[in-house]
């Protein structure tokens, strides 16, 4: 079916604008330093001596410093959470870019190891043309410390060498932990590496204070490529027509002719020496804002979350359902948002992240939040709380749901919800039938008796027949779902809020169709809950 | 944290490194420098590492994601039985195969790699019951000049609160490493002023 660009522009014209921007800085950066740095009169006599090995590494280590610095900035999910949850962003699409902030962190992580491969191996080549064109002319400009010297000693003993080699297996360590297959099956491993983030930012920091990489400062008495009267090696011995024309001329505002040998192109003499510096490290710039920023918030989440939670009550429902509710000081959220449990009873190190259930309110301070017993925390968690049950562990139910305040009624933009729950087998409802029954019940007292639609979906048969038209058995969600979101909204353009919670084949069906034309050109904004 | 299966993780690994022996083996091979059959051994070995490791192992618990296409090499990998099961024989294999590799300058670091993934998988190898025991066995820890030490004890110092171990693997990893720097250093001497690569 073909596209709605209402829906599509909704739904995904202002992240492909953000990345076209973010990929026209990275493009800017590296050309642009890949040009000083190839054409550069303070880099000649360098690039003389590595060449293109110079300029692609130094150019990779531009891009690196833009991504490593903005890779920080979606981690800091309680500055996003206030930016979204603030009157200072009003508008709903920009609410939705900052959901975007896990993918865009994955961007950022998938370009930094793509350009770490092209920063080691251009640095792997400048080790060795170090060593090959080891300048006696020129002998601070070298690392090496004699020509010939075996690269490797270069790579082991210099401070930018070594860190970098640690830099790498840090690297390596932490993108091999970090693959989908991994974090869904091993999620522990993928956090305690993903750790090493910090490591990896100390040694990058060390790494760029080795000042290996040099520029000439006096380009006004020395212009690269100029004759030196006193020396006789490698320079063109200077024709006498030009040398009496071009005594002691200032710096020529054009080139002059080319000589036969392409080293030297200008034939103005050395009023001195070149002098070199080491180049500031400008990557102390870069990371050191995102990095303090990341850091405090860090130190933000450890002092907040180091206030107790009570728990007032634990119940448990059908089909490995436990339900908690808590109290603690202070403590405000919003319908949508999750909370990170951490129980050092269960586990010292380990925390995870659960959907609320129930908000607190200005009225009641209770907050709640539903676990599925899966898992071995879950089960110690259950076994803690409550005596140990014999139940086996089933995979966790496609949805959670969202619970607006029952006793403190805003007035949301919302006009309608219309709730849709598959699950494989009937006695997977039962742990929600309670809260659903509840919610219904509200609804119809406070006359409002169609503003939640349930609709109720079986994967597997085994002979129910359903006696109401809310449950529906057997079904092939993608086809329904299709026909459904056409036969559901009426007539003028609508926008439709979806948030999908399940396996990703879902979502990307939900994810296509909400962005295909329908008769009705009602806008289909689509949104994902993920923790992994 | 105990069903944390680490083997996952150093398939991962082997299978990175394998694609990083064959980058750095290419760059060697085309540059034709001094030694540059090291680099075409490189290709090779990194080949070999990738066919085998491309097929995902079966998870203990769950269900396990296959790579795409996996079923055809994982009827010829079954063919070898305990050979390619065997997580102490894929251990040994790996560390063999990454020797060699370390005398270039540009498949250094698939070496270093492929150790750290021999390394993780020796640790699968052995039963969690005699951890314990093994540590009391070894004698002293070598000194490991290059980072894979600080980076594993990174790893395993999340860990050691509950895994009783840990101090093994801190043993093993640079006993490892310091074998392979010898080897390095022994075959390695030889004229000053040859390039290499």
């Amino acid at each position: 079916m073909a596209v709605s660009w209402r829906s599509w522009l909704a739904n995904e014209g202002v992240k492909h604008l953000c990345l076209l921007i973010w990929l026209s800085m990275n493009v800017l950066l590296f050309w642009k330093t890949f040009l000083l740095y190839n054409q550069g009169p303070e880099y000649h006599y360098l690039h003389q001596m590595l060449g293109l090995g110079l300029c692609l590494s130094r150019a990779s280590a531009s891009v690196l410093n833009l991504n490593c610095s903005l890779i920080l900035l979606p981690m800091c999910r309680i500055l996003l959470a206030f930016l979204r949850g603030s009157q200072k962003v009003p508008s709903r699409r920009t609410r939705r870019l900052l959901d975007k902030s896990r993918t865009f962190h994955i961007t950022c992580g998938v370009t930094i190891c793509i350009f770490s491969g092209v920063h080691v191996a251009a640095h792997l080549v400048n080790a060795l043309n170090f060593s090959v064109n080891y300048s006696e002319d020129f002998v601070e400009l070298n690392a090496a410390r004699y020509r010939n010297e075996d690269p490797r000693k270069l790579l082991f003993t210099t401070v930018p060498g070594l860190t970098g080699v640690c830099m790498v297996v840090v690297l390596f360590l932490m993108i091999t932990a970090s693959t989908y297959a991994i974090r869904v099956s091993n999620y522990d491993i993928f956090w305690y590496t993903h750790n090493l983030f910090f490591v990896f930012y100390m040694l990058l920091m060390l790494h760029v204070s080795g000042g290996l990489l040099k520029y000439q400062t006096n380009l006004d008495t020395h212009p690269p490529g100029c004759i030196n009267l006193n020396r006789t090696s490698s320079q063109n011995i200077s024709l006498p027509e030009y040398f009496s024309e071009h005594f002691h001329e200032p710096f020529p505002e054009e080139f002059s002719k080319p000589e036969e040998f392409t080293q030297n192109t200008f034939v103005k003499i050395c009023m001195e020496e070149p002098r070199f510096q080491a180049n500031f490290p400008q990557t102390w710039l870069w990371i050191s804002g995102p990095l303090c920023l990341y850091c405090a918030e860090r130190l933000y989440r450890y002092i907040r979350s180091n206030k107790p939670v009570t728990i007032i009550s634990v119940i448990s429902h059908p089909s490995d359902v436990m339900e908690i509710r808590m109290v603690k000081e202070n403590f405000k959220a919003r319908p949508g948002q999750y909370i990170i449990l951490h129980c050092p009873s269960v586990s010292a190190l380990e925390n995870h992240p659960f959907t609320l259930t129930m908000c607190p309110t200005e009225t009641k301070a209770t907050f709640g939040v539903h676990l599925k017993i899966v898992g071995d925390w879950t089960e110690r968690f259950r076994d803690l709380l409550l005596p140990p049950s014999s139940q086996d562990s089933e995979i966790l139910p496609f949805i959670q749901s969202r619970n607006y305040p029952k006793d403190d009624w805003k007035p949301y933009k919302l006009r309608r919800l219309y709730f849709i729950w598959v699950c494989r087998d009937i006695q997977s409802f039962r742990w929600f039938a309670d809260l659903l029954c509840m919610l219904h019940n509200k609804f119809w007292q406070e006359n409002r008796p169609d503003y939640v639609n349930i609709q109720l979906y079986l994967s597997q048969t085994d002979g129910i027949q359903p006696l109401d038209n809310r449950l529906t058995v057997g079904a092939v969600v993608e086809e329904n779902s299709c026909r459904w979101f056409e036969q559901k909204f009426p007539r003028g353009r609508k926008t439709v809020g979806v948030f999908c919670c399940g396996p990703n084949s879902l979502s990307k069906t939900l994810h296509k169709l909400s962005n295909q034309n329908n008769s009705y050109g009602t806008r289909f904004e689509y949104n994902k809950e993920s923790f992994s | 944290m105990g069903q944390i299966e680490w083997a996952m993780w150093a398939n991962e690994q082997a299978l990175a490194s394998g694609l990083i022996l064959i980058t750095g083996g290419i760059v060697a091979t085309a540059g034709r420098f001094t030694q540059w059959y090291f680099g075409a051994y490189s290709i090779v070995a990194g080949v070999f590492v990738c066919l085998l490791e491309y097929p995902r192992g079966k998870r203990k618990k769950g269900s396990t994601m296959e790579r795409w296409g996996q079923k055809y090499m994982t009827s010829v990998v079954k063919l070898f039985g305990p050979l390619t099961r065997n997580y102490y024989v894929r251990a040994v294999l790996h560390l063999l195969l990454s020797v060699p590799a370390g005398f270039l300058l540009a498949t250094i670091l698939g070496t270093a790699c492929l150790a750290i993934a021999s390394g993780i998988y020796l640790l699968v190898s052995v039963p969690p019951a005699h951890r314990g025991k093994r540590t009391q066995n070894q004698t002293q820890v070598a000194k490991c000049v290059c980072g894979v030490k600080c980076a594993v004890r990174s790893v395993c110092a999340f860990h050691v609160c509950k895994w009783s171990s840990v101090s093994r693997l801190i043993d093993l990893i640079p006993s490892s490493c310091q074998a392979l720097i010898w080897a390095v250093a022994l075959f390695s001497r030889g004229h000053p002023h040859d390039p290499w690569l």
